[in-house]
């Protein structure tokens, strides 16, 4: 009987991981060509070397909002979209890939409502300076206070810049056959250091110039054997150069090659000139090479998003395991709980090794973070109090945080070069990871808190028992909290003595992570004062979670001081509804306790309980 | 309820440490009194670092006085100062002024490279390159050079005067190059001309403060405001121009070398292309360009003369535009159809306009009334 | 031990009132509702503004709009750090009792204490300036940002000048002045704080300028609201009328957006009159020899600024290079430099200067909490296994 039931864990253990494996055996060679290979050739972009698959899937994200573009042809993935707009501009000009939701946008356009959301950049031509106009005068307003308008058509002007940006970055759109071009410049062109007497055209030179103005990303580089990033080119810069000093890098006729080959549909070619530059920058760029391929691996695998659809298998599992077979559903959830801290690690590590940092770098990466170590602290409690609560609450926060990262990522590459001052990894892994373990343990507790109110008032599950190792939890990861979000404020605030002579400068986010260790101090100065009960513990639990939601998304949207990200128009309303919902569990964990469901708390032992409890 | 004695210590010890501290730092406040000192000598005026003024900051520019009677064009692309200097009999001699960076591939390389452009063999001696004058307490290097064969199509020697003058980490290039008799009856011109080259110095003072009545302080609290942001993205798109599209014709996707560009189809199915394109400058002169045209269509080129016999001209909207109709006399490409080419060039404000129809013969020839239409509707910015 | 517990109504002696965790929790609820206004006011009223009024306060008044009459509505920053510090102390002295098991709560409020006093030291006595240097540049003094002074120098000795320094506070009182220093009275007869000022001839219906001599008589120069903005300093003005024994000499124009000073003479003494930041001389200088800009490849992104400065303190014979980068600050006499900004293509640096001499309490404290704090859980924490274990 033991035996079979360990053979079934092992089993459900094997089957997701197998899950979590499966998307590298989707080989999928479109019409061809190997643009798998293709999606692992390193190019730099805001100051990192990424494979272009990156590239592709960052790109699709911010301009068409999801990662597949669907067509009549079949759906086409980041990468098979982004070699289109590359080597068969034409083509890609009119899929239809920009969405328009905002009415006003498709007014200022002059499109009437019903033209539908999808339009194509060939769509936009007639009307690119409506656009950039309307824009224009939408930058003057400060971001606070732009209309939802006025935020969309900044965004749609952004898309247009970096489609048309890597539309050309490659060739200039348009261009019939780009390696011939090539070829003609090596024959003729004599090298001169003034590139307008090297023999060239004036066309030619002018879209060279252009080429190394618009190009969004740098894929030529440097000369072997320097394997310098500052020394990467865009492909303008570099055939500017070769008039110059006559010297044309290998990757130059490559890439035309390859263009020219694709826009022509000759896979042959594009995968015989594909494989000659790949096994080049093999033998000059290994390392390079290596981190292009593992990065694009880790984006095929999608781990985080693995994680998401584990999470809530456990969640339902444990949610099961509190009406039926609690010993058994309870194990598969905590089995799968630690198989999804694995892969949630994994990713977590895998960004690391790739950034070459500690963990929480951007807001992102802090999300992803939160999710990990409320995660961890729920093992322990699992394994502690083996209630399915621990697996529950910490699926449930791991579910939301990439949930919640998925979306962060719209905005661009999640894995951006460090600001100057931000450029430390001393500080980002002492002061960022503990005020970040902060935030997870504070959410850890308020989940929890929200677990008892509402077993407590809508089932009858919520026995004297539980309710007693709940409160032990709750009071456990609060003095957790505490102590790294206090520990982690002041290294904070050494750190900005350090970096610009202030400890504390009253700076927003400074101020949210106050926030969080003055609310923590009150619920603990609150117990062991012996203001609150149970019930009020769990109902002060619960508005750390709008504390700490604050300060870690509120405060960027003030758009103000110096840890601002960026203004989250989006995200806001959807703060202020987690903040009126968590209102409301704190309304029901008031109500008086014939109301409930529930009677976990027989007065007078309970407060003799805590009484031993408490420190004082 | 026995306080230990320890408790007590370590207020009152507490409090004697901010004490302390309150009386050691007291001393140092000057707080809001009026202070009088005394200060080693400062330059006046004050330095513009004080505050309000900001500096101009633009990279050390370079500035000249052009002799009068040369005409100015427009700097473009690679040119920063462009000059056009014209005889009696309407020959053009060409002025031009470009900066590198660095070194520019040293003296001797660029010498070489005018060299190269008269014909001339390259020389290894720098010594006998130019001759170096000072000018502003620098150091520039005067050239003279006159081909030995006549290149000019006016069937005279070329000849051209060059100054290299380094700069603050710039190469600056002053040439003059034209036919030999116009170029030398400026030669003293281009060196009045060289001579009036100096770096220039920013604004400062009064003037610039009145223009910044709140000025930025482009940092103050460390941290992400030491960040500047990013530049914004330059636009896609170039200056407008008006046009009516005459029936048939229908708007092609913007490409970027294209200011327009337009598709219009003949009755057996044949499309042709229009494009309009602008390009700074003379963009390397009618001649040349035509003779690309007529490249593209297997044509021999030809000379100055036979161009300006074969120009129709097309005025419109006072502007004169030189129309050239170029069509193959052997079928080419893939498809092996005569092609034909109708271009208009207008030269003027400094920029060339090329507005082009390319086609089968007979597609072209079927839009070409069309086309002339369209070119009489076009208003050019 | 049972006595100490607190009553529902601890009215009955005020040290029990101010020891009572009621009022700890009372005092820490303010607190964050302080710190959560105070954040939000910022995005009207600028960090600088909101520093003052509600964490360097005692009392925040509101006040409806257009009205004359506040009323108190939050404690300052300042009364509440006093109150908690009062109440720790308090509870210390009367409650706790130095045991084993108590030593990880004692360390953890020593630090906030400390953390509490330095905060409140910081703010009274810090005082930040900065030092933009362009690239050759020798700099014997700082500027405070958002403070300006009225210089009145003496020109006359060929090897120094005699300034007297006239600080924004006392311009603001609008009064004559007379000084020892000086053979004249200086009255002010207008100081605005932020201005705009204007070419006469683009305002021709503007109102006749108090000037009477000097480039004021030629502009035009409004009162503007100070501003609240980070990224911009206030451009101040003052009409300043001298009066010597002679009788007047006229009414002058000065501004911190005319860098130009105004001159004057009397009795054979050349005098200037200029309104600029005001300054800090230190007992040494710094010369700027280089600043570097790193950005990351392919962008604008900074990766790095660095100042490279000479120090030179003729007082203590020091004289040596140092490098000023992020995170890598110098301290010298009790003044710290950072790396803050730069300008003007990369040529000028800007340095933050802060002088605080709190500057090492946090430290000791952050040291005391986090000791405190994991010696208490710990003991939490090894309590509770052990429990469970059994």
């Amino acid at each position: 009987m033991k035996q079979g039931r360990s053979i079934i864990i092992w089993l459900i253990v094997a089957a997701t991981l197998l899950y979590v494996v499966s998307p590298l055996f989707q080989h999928d060679r479109r019409g061809g060509f190997e643009l798998e290979k293709f999606g692992r050739l390193p190019v730099l972009l805001n100051g990192r070397i990424k494979p272009l698959d990156t590239v592709a899937r960052n790109s699709i994200l911010i301009i068409h909002g999801s990662q597949t573009l669907r067509t009549e042809e079949g759906d086409l993935g980041p990468i098979d979209w982004l070699a289109e707009l590359l080597m068969k501009q034409e083509k890609a000009d009119q899929r239809k890939v920009f969405v328009i939701r905002n009415p006003e946008t498709l007014a200022a356009l002059g499109w009437k409502p019903d033209a539908g959301k999808y339009f194509s950049f060939q769509d936009f031509v007639p009307h690119l300076q409506d656009v950039e106009r309307q824009a224009a005068l939408a930058q003057k307003i400060d971001a606070q206070v732009r209309s939802a308008f006025q935020r969309d058509i900044i965004k749609l002007f952004e898309r247009l810049t970096l489609y048309h940006r890597l539309e050309n970055s490659l060739e200039v759109t348009g261009t019939v056959n780009f390696k011939s071009q090539i070829e003609d410049l090596i024959k003729n062109v004599r090298p001169s250091p003034v590139p307008m007497e090297s023999g060239i055209t004036p066309e030619a030179l002018q879209s060279f110039g252009f080429l190394a103005e618009t190009g969004y990303f740098l894929p030529i580089p440097p000369f072997p054997p320097s394997d310098d990033p500052l020394q990467w080119r865009k492909m303008g810069e570099s055939l500017l150069s070769f008039l110059t000093d006559g010297k044309m890098h290998p990757a130059v006729p490559s890439y035309a090659a390859m263009a020219t080959a694709f826009a022509a549909n000759d896979p042959a070619n594009f995968n015989h000139a594909l494989d000659r530059y790949a096994a080049e920058l093999e033998k000059n760029l290994p390392g390079r090479v290596w981190k292009a391929k593992v990065e694009s691996v880790f984006n095929q695998l999608q781990p985080f998003y693995s994680s998401m659809v584990i999470y809530v298998l456990i969640f339902i599992l444990a949610c099961g395991s509190w009406l039926i077979w609690p010993q058994t559903l309870g194990r598969y959830a905590f089995a799968l709980l630690v198989v999804v801290f694995v892969v949630h690690s994994f990713g977590l590590l895998t960004r690391m090794y790739l950034e070459g940092r500690p963990p929480v770098t951007n807001l992102y990466s802090s999300a992803v973070f939160i999710g990990w170590g409320a995660v961890f602290l729920g093992i322990f409690l699992e394994r502690f109090f083996r209630s399915g609560i621990g697996s529950a609450t910490a699926a449930t926060i791991g579910f939301i945080t990439l949930l919640i990262a998925h979306h962060l990522s719209m905005d661009g590459d999640t894995m951006e070069m460090m600001r100057a001052v931000l450029d430390t990894n001393g500080w980002l892994a002492t002061h960022v990871v503990c005020v970040t373990l902060g935030y997870a343990s504070t959410f850890l507790a308020g989940f929890l808190a929200l677990t008892y109110i509402v077993r407590g008032a809508f089932t009858p599950s919520l026995d004297r028992a539980t309710a007693q190792s709940l409160t032990r939890m709750v009071y456990g990861i609060v003095c957790f909290a505490t102590l790294f979000s206090f520990v982690g404020t002041i290294l904070g605030g050494i750190w900005a003595d350090q970096s610009w002579g202030r400890f504390w400068g009253w700076d927003p986010k400074e101020n949210g992570a106050l926030l969080i260790v003055l609310w923590n101090a009150i619920i603990l100065h609150a117990r062991w004062g012996g203001l609150v009960r149970q019930r009020g513990l769990m109902v002060l639990a619960v508005f750390g979670n709008i504390v700490t939601s604050w300060s870690w998304f509120g405060v960027n949207m003030l758009g103000i001081g110096l840890h601002s990200y960026g203004f989250m128009d989006s995200a806001f309303p959807w703060l202020i509804a987690f903040g009126a919902s968590q209102l409301a569990f704190m309304m029901i964990g008031v109500l008086p306790p014939h109301t409930w469901r529930s009677r976990p708390e027989a007065a007078k032992e309970v407060t003799r309980r805590e009484m031993a409890d408490s420190p004082a | 309820m026995k306080p230990l004695s320890s408790t007590p210590r370590l207020a009152v010890s507490l409090s004697l440490l901010t004490a302390a501290l309150l009386v050691g730092v007291s001393c140092d406040q000057n707080s809001d009194k009026i202070t009088v000192y005394r200060v080693p000598k400062e330059a006046p005026p004050e330095p513009i670092s004080q505050g309000a003024a900001p500096a101009t900051g633009a990279p050390v520019a370079v500035h000249w006085t052009a002799p009068s009677g040369w005409e100015e064009q427009p700097a473009s692309g690679f040119r920063k100062g462009s000059f056009l200097v014209r005889d009696a009999d309407g020959k053009t001699a060409d002025v031009s002024v470009i900066s590198f960076p660095e070194a520019a591939g040293g003296l001797l390389a660029n010498v070489n490279r005018w060299r190269d452009q008269l014909k001339l063999a390259p020389i290894s001696d720098v010594v006998k390159a130019g001759t170096p004058i000072s000018v502003a307490g620098r150091d520039l290097f005067f050239v003279d050079l006159v081909s030995e064969q006549p290149i000019g199509a006016d069937g005279s020697k070329t000849r051209i005067l060059g100054g290299v003058f380094p700069s603050a980490g710039e190469t600056w290039f002053f040439k003059m190059m034209g036919p030999a008799p116009l170029v030398e009856t400026q030669r003293e011109a281009f060196k009045q001309f060289l001579q009036s080259v100096h770096p220039g110095d920013h604004a400062t003072g009064e003037e610039a403060a009145l223009t910044t009545p709140a000025a930025p302080m482009s940092a103050n609290d460390g941290g992400e405001t030491n960040a500047p942001t990013p530049p914004p993205i330059e636009s896609a798109q170039g200056g407008a121009l008006q046009y009516k599209l005459p029936p048939g014709w229908q708007e092609k996707p913007l490409s970027p070398m294209r200011l327009a560009s337009f598709k219009a189809g003949s009755s057996d199915g044949k499309e042709v292309d229009v494009s309009i394109v602008t390009l700074p400058g003379m963009a390397g002169g009618d001649l040349a360009n035509v003779n690309r045209w007529r490249g593209q269509v297997k044509l021999a080129p030809i000379d100055e003369e036979t161009l300006a016999k074969s120009a129709e001209h097309v005025q419109a909207q006072g502007h004169d535009y030189q129309l050239y109709d170029l069509a193959s006399e052997t079928p080419l490409g893939e498809k092996q159809e005569k092609e034909r080419i109708l271009a208009a060039i207008l030269n003027e404000n400094g920029h060339s306009w090329f507005i082009k129809m390319t086609g089968e013969e007979a597609a072209v020839a079927a839009q070409k009334s069309a086309f002339l239409d369209f070119l009489r509707g076009l208003t050019i910015p | 031990m049972p006595e100490n517990v607190v009553r529902p109504f601890p009215l009955k002696s005020p040290l029990r009132v101010l020891s009572s965790l009621r009022l700890t929790v009372v005092c820490l609820g303010l607190g964050m509702l302080l710190v959560f206004l105070g954040t939000l006011a910022q995005v009207h009223l600028g960090i600088h503004a909101v520093q003052a009024r509600y964490f360097q306060s005692l009392v925040i008044f509101w006040s409806p709009p257009g009205a004359s009459w506040k009323i108190p509505i939050l404690p300052g920053g300042y009364l509440l750090g006093t109150v908690l510090l009062v109440n720790l102390l308090a509870a210390h002295a009367i409650r706790f009792q130095f045991t084993r098991k108590k030593i990880g709560i004692i360390l953890l409020h020593l630090g906030v204490i400390l953390l509490l006093i330095g905060q409140l030291l910081t703010g009274l006595f810090a005082r930040e300036t900065q030092m933009r240097m362009d690239e050759g540049q020798t700099l014997g003094y700082s500027d405070a940002p958002r403070e300006v002074e009225l210089a009145v120098i003496d020109r006359t000795d060929p090897n120094f000048d005699q300034v007297v320094a006239i600080p924004e506070k006392v311009l603001g009182e609008q009064r004559t002045i007379q000084n020892p220093a000086l053979p004249f009275t200086l009255k002010i007869r207008q100081f605005m704080p932020n201005s705009r000022i204007a070419r006469r001839s683009d305002a021709p219906q503007a109102p006749p300028s108090p000037a009477t001599i000097g480039f004021g008589t030629s502009l035009v120069v409004a009162e503007a609201p100070r501003t609240v903005r980070d990224d911009e300093r206030d451009l101040s003005a003052a009409f300043v009328e001298i009066d010597s024994t002679q009788g007047p000499l006229g009414t002058w124009l000065v501004s911190n957006a005319l860098p130009n000073p105004q001159n004057f003479t009397l009795d054979g003494h050349n005098y200037s009159l200029v309104m600029r930041q005001r300054r800090f001389y230190k007992q040494f200088a710094l010369t700027l020899l280089d600043f570097e800009h790193d950005r990351y490849a392919g962008t604008d992104i900074p990766k790095n600024f660095s100042s490279r400065v000479r120090l030179i303190d003729f007082q203590r014979g020091e004289n040596r290079e140092v490098l000023i980068s992020m995170n890598d600050p110098l301290r010298h006499r009790g003044y710290t430099f950072y790396q803050s900004g730069f300008d003007n293509n990369d040529k000028t640096s800007i340095l933050q200067v802060v002088k605080n001499p709190a500057m090492l309490l946090p430290y000791i404290a952050c040291g005391l909490v986090a000791l405190g704090l994991l010696v208490q859980f710990s003991m939490h924490l090894f309590g509770f296994v052990k429990k469970r274990k059994r």
